[in-house]
């Protein structure tokens, strides 16, 4: 069976498109790609996908908040706008050609890493890589002082709009800064804060350039429309003669738990009802007890019957919501229980009745359906996330940052799938503690904060 | 079905703390970025180590290089069919991966809403998870997750929209469940109890947020109480209001199989599809339903502003703008390339003035929407408090000179062509983004050719098209502009624009003049 095409003209799939396994039997998800590196260590991961004449071309810098200085924070996101202010051989917005083009743009700055995107018609796949290559390779010749001050600005009206100007925006700040001592490489957002912007200087910018982007620091990943060979010879053209630099030191995890319950109560007049976060720190990315966790998550509040959402929203009615997710990252990941209250109830009632519920899960494994459903949920997630070229070549990018190896999807599910019912009640009991995490709580009126201060 | 956070929560908490480039952002998704664990090493190494070695001296980059040939567009083939009920299906069958995604939507959205029971249509289509003739609550929550198929449901002004994607083995069962959430839902009293009090919750919290209220405030000012003017959520009041008896009526006279596209797209082909449906949907009926009559509109005359005051807020948010066209109008491809130009993207004028220019704003830009009989369209930005007033006289001075002085160049017409033109196969990447197409096409009722047709109806605006289109909509003296930010700071500059300040409360309505 062929993939019905909606495009005319094009070559037969040369590599398995995406997600195909053997007929007849289960599928398993897949990402076909070749990895290899330039001799000044780039990494390159090409998967070929001809089914559309679409390619994405995604770069990633292993470097990201986690590595700004003391002072500095916001950096690394504020120099990721920079990057997008034109490089030697083509001055002015980094965006105008691959927009005419078609293109989508964008890039993302995490703790992690700062990413690069485009999708475009596959016949434009030279022009991303002139452009990336000249901002990996020549980017600090066209920059000066005025697209500093210029993104500066930007970015400080990007903390404004999506941190300050909405409720509970400032959450995610209080949360790292409560979960992760002080110095620790998680202890601040990405987005950093109003100060340390404004101190950024363009010397700042160029020893940050030097340091971190360089091919050592760097991988490229390229999914969809392309010839290998042809592609391979571009990405040598374009990239092969750029200094390679140092790769980024790994850095230390820290300490595994935090060492007590702390609860803190913010009064914040743009809250329209109190909500709850209970936060406490968990395995790396990928450790023993990661997959469990995440498989937690649905139990705890996927669906109406999902054991939070059933408790406080359905039958008790004290809640609007409630949301279980655990951010994963290299260093350490931080599981969070979070609820909004209903109206007439407070936060102390919300905890009260979250800690009942896990204090069930750690006296008795979830059932078999429970297990069964939100299992089902993990697999079919697997192969929603391959659709399109830009969320594989992400995938590919995202498997060889934590990872060391690009294609892991089949891997990765199986970890899901071979979590068992005790394997999510250990994880409750191991890493859930009630004397182990940080508590915030944020409310529009004081009363509803004294009674939840312990 | 009722707000609740999406799950599994994985995708939110990935991205909550990213920090992005632009704010029209489709990130990719992608299963959980897994890694080993990182070994114990060295300390942070200071960001000030320098690498010596400059990249050398390559001057034939300074040449961009040569795209390869165009590729040739050819739009998804689709098969259309109608079921006895009179449901109108669209089907395109790829056979990629081992899903399905469907998408039924009804041409019925609040705009049916009776007046004073403002809500009705979201509160209906929120329940419908809520009991069917044969699953309670909770049974068809469970059974759902169970089939992994994920349902969601959308009310807008003009639609109703249920969608779910399902794995393509789970298809059949997905249908059963579904069909009774269309056909047979039961409205139980104690779920829409509870149902009301999260609706009504939700209502409080929308007005919270600045940017909800702008958009619901420059409604009003344009659609007075009636049409768009009203809030698809409704109020606390309306929906307090709103009994079993109006949902089960709205059900029955809005929820029709022949007032309805289906959109299916994935693993199926007609032969497996039409039959599933036939059988699920066999005990829908088709019934008669009565039009809603297309509202009067006029549009605004004059240049005001409507101040909302939110004390302390860091940002203000500014809508500026007036009433459109509707999607049937002539000016329709004109409008959607001088929208281009002026503010549908990153390097439009408006942002590259008020974000990359002036640094007021993280994002600018100006987007039309088209119903069936009328239409708005607005310059939309989120801007510093002190830059409050610079921001708006910015936005005013480009209207007027699109209007008058600087006109759309040639080059600034061919580029936002080239965009539309060359960034629209790519809509049709995933399943959902073809079968939002292949809704669209049915619900307007377009030809079928129109999936192909339609870069090159864009391709015939002419530039001076595109600028008739706009003198005609885009008129400089007739202006509503919203802020809602901190009155302390910007009310008094933005007096100094010397249009007529008013300043109204979430609602639009003006508020007394006070001491303070």
């Amino acid at each position: 069976m062929s993939p019905k095409s909606i495009w005319g003209g094009l070559a037969a799939v040369l590599l398995a498109p995406a997600g195909v396994a053997a007929a007849g039997g289960e599928q398993a998800p897949s990402i076909p790609s070749i990895h290899y590196e330039l001799a000044n260590g780039l990494d390159v991961v090409l998967h070929q996908d001809r089914d559309l004449p679409l390619v994405a071309v995604s770069v990633w810098y292993h470097v990201g908040s986690k590595q700004e200085q003391p002072g500095l924070t916001g950096f690394a996101h504020l120099f990721e706008h920079l990057m997008f202010q034109g490089s030697a051989h083509h001055r002015g917005e980094y965006m105008e050609l691959l927009i005419e083009a078609g293109g989508q743009v964008n890039g993302s700055t995490s703790a992690e890493r700062t990413d690069y995107w485009q999708v475009l018609p596959s016949n434009q796949l030279e022009l991303a890589l002139w452009l990336e290559s000249d901002r990996m390779g020549w980017l600090l010749p066209a920059l000066d002082q005025a697209n500093l001050d210029n993104q500066r600005d930007v970015v400080r009206n990007e903390r404004r709009q999506r941190y300050e100007n909405v409720p509970y925006g400032l959450a995610r700040k209080y949360i790292v800064e409560g979960i992760w001592p002080e110095g620790h490489p998680y202890h601040h957002l990405p987005i950093g804060d109003h100060a340390d912007l404004e101190r950024a200087s363009l010397d700042d910018v160029k020893a940050f350039f030097r340091r971190w982007y360089v091919p050592q620091n760097a991988s490229i990943a390229i999914a969809g429309d392309i010839d290998v060979e042809a592609t391979k010879a571009l990405v040598e053209k374009y990239f092969g003669s750029i200094p390679g630099g140092e790769p980024a030191p790994a850095l230390e995890p820290p300490p595994v738990h935090l060492a007590s319950e702390t609860v803190e109560v913010i009064e914040d007049p743009n809250v329209p009802f109190p909500r709850i976060w209970l936060n406490w720190r968990t395995p790396p990315i990928y450790a023993p007890g990661d997959a469990a966790l995440d498989v937690l998550s649905s139990v705890l509040t996927d669906g109406k019957s999902s054991r939070l959402y059933r408790s406080l929203v359905y039958e008790k009615r004290i809640a609007q919501d409630v949301a279980a997710y655990q951010a994963s990252a290299q260093l350490g990941s931080v599981y969070t229980i979070v609820a909004t209250a209903a109206p007439g109830h407070d936060a102390d009632e919300l905890k009260a009745a979250i800690d009942a519920e896990i204090e069930r899960l750690r006296a008795e494994p979830p059932g078999a359906e429970e297990m069964e459903r939100a299992l089902n949920g993990w697999r079919k997630g697997f192969f929603s996330g391959l659709e399109g070229v830009l969320a594989r070549a992400t995938q590919l990018n995202s498997y060889l940052h934590y990872l060391g190896t690009p294609d892991h999807v089949a891997e990765d599910l199986d970890r899901y799938l071979a979590v068992t019912a005790e394997d999510v009640q250990g994880a409750v009991a191991d890493w859930l503690r009630p004397d182990a995490r940080y508590v915030l709580v944020m409310t529009p009126k004081a009363a509803v904060a004294e009674e939840a201060r312990p | 079905m009722s707000p609740r956070p999406s799950t599994p929560a994985r995708a939110a908490s990935a991205l909550a703390l990213l920090v992005l480039l632009a704010t029209s952002s489709s990130a990719a998704k992608g299963g959980k970025p897994p890694g080993a664990p990182s070994p114990p090493a060295a300390p942070p190494a200071a960001a000030t180590v320098e690498v010596p070695t400059d990249p050398p001296a390559e001057p034939w980059r300074a040449t961009r290089p040569v795209p390869g040939p165009e590729p040739e567009f050819r739009a998804p083939d689709f098969e259309r069919f109608v079921l006895p009920n009179g449901l109108e299906v669209l089907l395109s069958t790829r056979r990629e991966l081992p899903l399905v995604t469907a998408s039924l939507v009804f041409r019925s959205g609040s705009a049916a809403d009776p007046p004073g029971k403002e809500g009705l249509a979201q509160f209906t289509a929120s329940m419908l998870d809520e009991g069917t003739r044969s699953l309670d609550a909770l049974t068809l929550s469970e059974r759902l997750k169970r089939l992994a198929t994920d349902v969601g449901t959308d009310v807008d002004l003009e639609t109703t929209s249920l969608h779910f994607d399902a794995l393509s083995d789970k298809l059949d069962e997905s249908w059963e469940i579904v069909a009774e959430m269309l056909a047979s839902p039961t409205f139980p009293q104690g779920e829409l109890d509870r149902v009301r009090k999260l609706l009504q919750a939700d209502v409080v919290a929308r007005r919270a947020r600045p940017e909800v209220i702008a958009g619901r405030v420059f409604r009003r000012a344009l659609f007075g109480a009636g049409y768009a003017g009203r809030p698809t959520e409704g109020s606390e009041a309306s929906l307090a209001a709103l009994t079993r008896k109006d949902l089960v009526a709205f059900h029955a006279a809005r929820y029709a199989p022949n007032d309805a596209v289906l959109a299916v797209v994935g693993n199926v082909d007609r032969a497996t599809l039409e039959p599933m449906l036939v059988r699920h949907l066999g005990t829908w009926k088709k019934r008669k339903v009565r039009s809603i009559p297309a509202p009067e509109v006029t549009a605004a005359t004059g240049v005001r502003v409507l101040l909302v005051d939110k004390p302390g807020a860091s940002q203000s948010q500014v809508r500026v703008g007036n009433v459109g066209v509707p999607r049937t109008s002539p000016l329709y491809y004109p409008t959607l390339i001088a929208n281009a130009a002026f503010g549908g993207m990153f390097t439009s004028r408006i942002n590259l003035n008020l974000r990359e220019d002036k640094g007021y704003t993280y994002g600018a830009r100006s987007g039309f929407e088209y119903w069936p009989s009328t239409g708005m369209w607005v310059v939309s930005a989120p801007v510093k408090a002190g830059d409050t007033r610079e921001s708006v006289a910015e936005i005013l001075k480009e209207i007027r000179e699109l209007a008058g002085e600087r006109p759309l160049s040639p080059a600034e017409r061919d580029y936002a062509a080239s965009s539309l033109v060359r960034g629209y196969p790519s809509s049709f990447e995933t399943q959902g983004g073809t079968a939002g197409r292949l809704a669209t096409l049915g619900w307007w009722r377009l030809p079928d050719s129109w999936l192909e047709d339609h870069p090159a109806a864009i391709r015939s605006v002419t530039a001076e098209q595109a600028n008739a289109a706009a003198r005609q909509v885009i008129r400089p003296d007739h202006l509503v502009v919203v802020v809602v930010g901190d009155r302390a700071t910007v009310e008094e500059p933005l007096r100094s624009l010397g249009h007529p300040v008013t300043v109204v409360d979430e609602e639009g309505i003006p508020v007394p003049a006070g001491p303070g």
